[in-house]
């Protein structure tokens, strides 16, 4: 088809149209607004408003109504650069706020409206979607039974996610919380797993910096951002993670696995507590209105897995709080705690003793991910919660310089060598079989002659040999997921003769 | 606020603004009117009544064909 035709089709099309539509009188429902500020109008008039609706004011600027009173509504506005005046026209439109969604969205930096920030150019949607949605029903789901890699041994191992899983991130700040949730982002490079990364109340510095990870690691492909930065005003941040949620909806109802970041639940609560104290709802715990556990169950209730006959597509939740002091019992994170399916804890204690990702293997759990961990996961890794504890515990006995018999020297070794080998540097992720030989290596105490400080190049050396001599290991771990004796033989094999090569 | 209705035309036509009050005589009845002149509106009338907007005006007609377009468009693009 030539240029011209199509654009002659088109407009026949378009003049079909015109001549089609029946112009009648519309009926509106106004109001007139008697304040506004700081985000927020109060609007008199508008008798037939519902509560959520979207409405258009006299400047062309949008704002939704969150309050209904006896005789006035308050309403959030969502352009910061508005023109509105004491006496303002409002116009009730009778629909509620909806996003652009579709494919086109991939690879793009959009604010909480779906508007593109990239300067790409316009985003052809292929349809909308409201921000505020149901979440799937009971009939529609099925147990999360498929694994979401990471990437990171450590989480993998100890703290596996599933498809349509929710695991909270938790930690203070500058503990890697980010870190953790870009690396899996930057793991899922050909897993056919749709990313989201949604940004609230942070710095624009700060996502700028992301982004550029991003396209250095070619993560753009699969993964898009959803950006309301710390400038924006506060409804916009409070809409970002439902706006992002609505464009993942259609993908998992397109039958495809997406993951969404959502960073962070803690800022998002702050910028609720704003709108909310500013529409005059009274204040509870922390200031927080008393809606917000609501706030958050609403939003991370959307992440599921569908039953195959639901086409089978998931959302995977990675909520991220900020700790203060490392208070996990503050008000924000034990109510997500108490939504999500685990949390990954993160200490700055550990951070600044080298231990990275910092995660407290004490503290942080999955609750239904491990019904998604491969086998071959599984088999390497059922001790491995039970020795780090143990090396926990009496790491803290043996500081007062006790005698220490050997069984107990064996353990504390033994669990000196496993916190190294969980070490991993940022932004690179190791794919499962790998994780798997490393596990197997440290479980069959294959590190017990190397000194602590060396495991790390010791591990990077066996593990190299082992890709070069006998690449067929990790495609058969790659292929079987799962670990038979026949592979466990060429490991044990491949190991001595990697240790013949090297004296210790 | 209350007790006007409020008509606005894009220009000044005396023999249109009876017959637009006999339109509305009903629920206009004891009330007092305000003629508003907005060019803007390029042609036919608006009655505000209260928080109801009754819009017949030219203006609104355009912007409502223009929505109706965008939309329409949109689903052409939507099926290719």
């Amino acid at each position: 088809m030539t240029v011209t035709s199509a654009n002659f089709s088109f407009n026949r099309e378009i003049y079909k149209l015109i001549d089609n539509y029946r112009l009648a009188p519309k009926v509106y429902n106004i109001g007139f607004v008697e304040d506004v500020g700081d985000s927020i109008a109060n609007v008199s008039g508008l008798s037939t408003c519902k509560y959520g609706e979207l409405l258009e004011f006299e400047d062309s600027s949008a704002g939704i109504a969150m309050n209904l009173e006896r005789d006035r509504v308050g309403v959030v506005l969502l352009n910061s650069d508005h023109q509105i005046v004491s006496g303002s026209k409002v116009i009730s439109t009778g629909q509620v706020l909806q996003v652009k969604v579709g494919d086109a969205l991939i690879g793009r930096v959009v604010d909480a409206l779906g508007q593109p920030l990239d300067g790409k150019g316009r985003i052809k949607e292929s349809g909308y979607r409201p921000v505020e949605f149901e979440a799937p029903e009971i009939i529609e789901r099925t147990p999360v039974n498929r694994p979401l890699e990471t990437g990171l041994t450590m989480i993998d191992a100890i703290v596996p996610i599933g498809r349509g899983q929710r695991e909270l991130i938790i930690g203070d700040r500058q503990t890697g919380k980010t870190t953790i949730a870009v690396d899996t982002i930057l793991n899922q490079k050909g897993k056919d797993v749709i990313c989201i990364y949604v940004a609230i109340g942070q710095k624009t510095s700060s996502v700028a910096q992301l982004i550029q990870v991003f396209e250095q690691h070619k993560a753009l492909d699969y993964t898009f951002v959803v950006c309301s930065t710390a400038s924006d005003p506060a409804p916009l941040q409070y809409l970002a993670p439902y706006a992002a949620t609505a464009m993942a909806e259609e993908f998992m109802y397109q039958g495809k696995d997406v993951l969404i970041v959502y960073d962070d639940l803690s800022k998002h609560a702050v910028a609720y507590r704003e709108m909310s104290l500013l529409l005059r709802r009274p204040p509870g715990r922390e200031a927080y209105p008393g809606d917000v556990f609501y706030l958050h169950s609403r939003l991370l209730e959307r992440a599921a897995q569908l039953s195959p006959e639901n086409g089978g597509g998931s959302i995977t939740a990675l909520p991220i709080v900020e700790t203060m002091e490392g208070d996990i019992s503050a008000y924000i994170p034990t109510n997500i705690i108490s939504i999500t399916d685990g949390q990954i804890y993160l200490e700055a204690e550990l951070f600044h003793s080298g231990i990275r990702p910092a995660i407290n293997v004490g503290l942080s759990v999955s609750r239904v991910g491990g019904a998604a961990q491969t086998p071959a996961m599984k088999k390497v890794s059922s001790q491995l919660r039970l020795e780090l504890a143990q090396y926990r515990e009496l790491s803290v006995f043996a500081q007062f310089g006790a005698d220490l018999d050997t069984a107990t020297q064996a353990i504390l070794d033994h669990g000196a060598k496993l916190t190294e080998i969980l070490k991993q540097d940022k932004h690179k992720p190791l794919p499962m079989p790998v994780q798997v030989v490393t596990l197997f290596i440290a479980a069959n105490k294959y590190l017990a002659p190397v000194p602590p400080a060396e495991v790390r190049d010791y591990l990077q050396e066996l593990l190299h040999f082992i890709e070069m001599q006998h690449p067929e290991i990790f495609k058969q771990i790659e292929n079987t997921k799962g670990l038979d004796e026949e592979t466990e033989s060429m490991l044990h094999s491949a190991i001595e003769e990697f240790r013949q090569t090297k004296e210790i | 606020m209350d007790k006007t209705l409020t008509l606005t035309l894009s220009v000044f036509d005396e023999e249109n603004i009876r017959k637009i009050k006999r339109f509305y005589a009903k629920a206009a009845k004891g009330r007092s009117w305000q003629i508003k002149i907005d060019p803007s509106i390029l042609g036919g009338f608006i009655i505000t009544d209260r928080d109801q907007l009754l819009d017949y005006s030219a203006k609104g007609q355009l912007e409502q064909l223009r929505l109706a377009l965008l939309q329409e468009t949109s689903m052409v693009g939507a099926k290719k």
